[in-house]
């Protein structure tokens, strides 16, 4: 399997550890794990993992010095996804301050941590930060491009960065109000302004396909479904 | 009407009366007094008279000027022996032109001994002149008194002025402390550290709830973690029967109940431990956060989500408050809303959430949003209104919950939006 991803796992709890462990397995994965921060420092240190998925609650050294210890010393960027049973703003923000490069709250469903750990290694197995790759699509953020299976598919700026907004949020929904805020900001638009994108980007994003991609939730939510 | 104005006034009033009461005395005393003075010179020029009556025969002349012997009362001024046959036990009188009388009977006879006394009078002519100057002694006092008053109220006063002002200056939802400091040693700092002592218990108690609530959830959502996890990995396997599937859709959803209350209780844990920071909040951006994120309670079902929120529309209070908030109420309305709609919409200052599921049955109609209340067909959320309930009132919303006909309808009414 090409998406196959060598993955350490932090984790304390064995029922959580187990599940993981099960699924990520089920699908071809490669995984590692550690009870503790202390082992899960020495084998993230030792060995060249895609990703390391790290719980923010461990016994002795918890998540957070664990990633910094990670930063400080590891040669390279490695991915760190950060679970959290704690989910206020704060540890939010303090998990992205210690270097975490994504986060999950617990409890969480087994296939979106797949989704998350997918992105985030393939973000930086490409080497690249500017290419967001999503299954068939693909989003160069340098180039301001957009190709799925591997046809430019042609957008005016404003369409762009919906999809590029929506690539980058993936496996997450934006609402219409997050979308309006981050390509229009403060200023006013026009209620039906999205509503119109929308539909210019499924004329030439999903409409030449068999598939569509941006699918809608209610009509108040976008997600790319890859 | 403060404590230390009820003091000074009871004081002055006080001192007032006491000064009245003194002056008064006085006044009457000299009056009293001077009388007295007529009368036992009268007595004893009477007694004189008598004794040469006794001794003589016959009755002498007065010795003193103002004084006259009338054998009858025929002879007395007209004014004294009218008043006189009125009032026959009389003694005092009052003459024409400023003259005054005393009067004596001389002993078993007819005769009286009148005395003209305006020329001796000292009391009288004064009268004035001494009320005024008793009133001013009064008024001094009074005044000595208010400024005694004053000052001791300020000074014995002061720690319980400051004890108050320190419980009318606390935030409201602030537990007060530190009352005594600086309490004198006295009954008011006996007070302030029975307060301290009081609001410092209150405190733990609530740091105690707050942090089991806390600790629980988190020690909760480990296993609902698990479970979780467990629950999804059964569900993706292939072999599994019909019947197993639906046993483990049961528990994939009894769980996200237990996910929802949990997170719930959290909030509400942190809210009221942390003080969360109030935001303006946009209600459109909130309400399409949670139908995103409860879309999974709609799956398979043919429900319709209509949305008609003004975009302008804010709400202050914290994010995360508001969010399980809506969250409560809109994952209700997903949940017992088989096919049909559920509405959401704002009017000024209320959000109206309207589903066609199976409504309030009438007889639990005022128990909603009670602890643990739940309609027969209730999956979960017992705890969940309520919850919702006690942040509405945190947060000064008023809510309503009824049942429209076809479906429940929930409103949601704030900054003082009226029914």
């Amino acid at each position: 399997m090409t998406n196959a991803l060598h993955i350490l796992v932090v984790e304390d709890q064995a029922a959580i550890r187990a599940n993981i462990a099960t699924y990520l397995e089920g699908r071809g994965h490669v995984l590692d794990f550690a009870g503790d921060g202390a082992q899960g420092l020495a084998l993230a240190l030792a060995q060249p993992y895609d990703l390391v998925v790290l719980d923010l609650m461990l016994p002795g050294m918890d998540g957070l010095s664990v990633c910094r210890a990670l930063r400080a010393r590891a040669s390279r960027h490695i991915p760190v996804l950060m679970l959290t049973a704690r989910d206020s703003l704060a540890d939010k923000v303090e998990g992205f301050g210690t270097g975490a490069d994504d986060y999950l709250t617990k409890p969480f469903a087994l296939e979106e941590l797949e989704l998350r750990a997918l992105a985030l290694a393939r973000r930086h197995l490409l080497n690249t930060e500017q290419v967001l790759e999503l299954g068939a699509l693909q989003v160069d953020r340098q180039r301001r491009e957009v190709r799925r299976d591997d046809r430019s598919i042609k957008l005016n700026a404003i369409d762009y960065r919906i999809v590029e907004a929506l690539a980058e949020a993936y496996p997450q929904v934006m609402t219409r109000s997050e979308l309006v805020w981050k390509i229009w900001g403060d200023e006013p638009t026009e209620s039906d302004a999205l509503r119109t994108h929308i539909y210019q980007i499924r004329r030439v994003l999903d409409k030449p396909f068999d598939r569509p991609l941006l699918k809608t939730v209610h009509g108040v939510g976008f997600v790319l479904e890859v | 009407m403060t404590l230390r104005f009820r003091f000074v006034v009871f004081f002055c009033a006080f001192a007032l009366l006491l000064g009245a009461l003194f002056s008064a005395v006085n006044f009457l005393l000299a009056y009293t007094l001077e009388d007295r003075v007529f009368e036992r010179e009268l007595a004893r020029e009477a007694d004189y008279l008598a004794a040469h009556f006794r001794r003589h025969g016959q009755w002498p002349e007065p010795r003193r000027e103002n004084y006259s012997l009338h054998l009858t009362t025929a002879s007395l001024p007209v004014l004294v022996r009218e008043t006189l046959a009125a009032e026959t036990g009389r003694t005092e009188f009052f003459g024409e032109g400023g003259r005054h009388y005393h009067l004596r009977r001389l002993a078993d006879r007819d005769a009286v001994l009148l005395a003209e006394v305006s020329a001796d009078l000292l009391v009288r002519p004064r009268a004035r002149a001494m009320l005024v100057a008793l009133g001013l002694l009064t008024l001094a006092m009074m005044a000595v008194g208010c400024v005694l008053a004053y000052a001791f109220a300020r000074g014995a006063l002061a720690p319980l002025s400051r004890l108050t002002r320190q419980v009318e200056l606390r935030a409201p939802e602030a537990i007060p402390g530190g009352f005594a400091s600086g309490c004198p040693d006295n009954e008011i700092g006996v007070l302030a550290r029975a307060l301290d002592d009081a609001f410092g218990q209150v405190g733990e108690y609530v740091e105690r709830e707050v942090q089991f609530t806390r600790d629980a959830s988190h020690e909760l959502r480990t296993p609902i973690s698990a479970v979780s996890g467990a629950a999804e990995l059964l569900a993706g396997r292939g072999d599994l029967d019909p019947e197993a599937r639906i046993l483990v859709e049961r528990i994939r959803r009894a769980n996200r109940d237990m996910v929802q209350t949990v997170q719930t209780l959290l909030t509400l844990a942190r809210d009221e431990g942390d003080q969360l920071p109030v935001e303006r909040l946009s209600l459109l951006a909130a309400v399409e956060k949670v139908v995103v994120s409860q879309a999974r309670l709609l799956e398979g079902k043919d429900v319709a989500v209509r949305i008609d929120i003004d975009p302008g529309q804010t709400i202050e209070m914290p994010a995360a408050v508001l969010d399980i908030l809506l969250t409560n109420l809109i994952a209700n309305a997903f949940q017992y809303t088989a096919e049909g709609e559920v509405s959401i919409a704002s009017g000024a200052d209320t959000l109206v959430i309207a589903d066609t599921g199976g409504g309030i049955a009438p007889e639990l109609q005022p128990y909603v949003t009670r602890p643990l209340v739940k309609g027969h067909a209730s999956r979960g959320f017992g705890i969940g209104l309520s919850i919702v309930q006690r942040l509405c009132d945190r947060y000064r919303l008023k809510l309503a919950i009824d049942d429209c006909g076809q479906g429940c309808r929930v409103r949601v009414f704030w900054s003082g939006g009226a029914e």
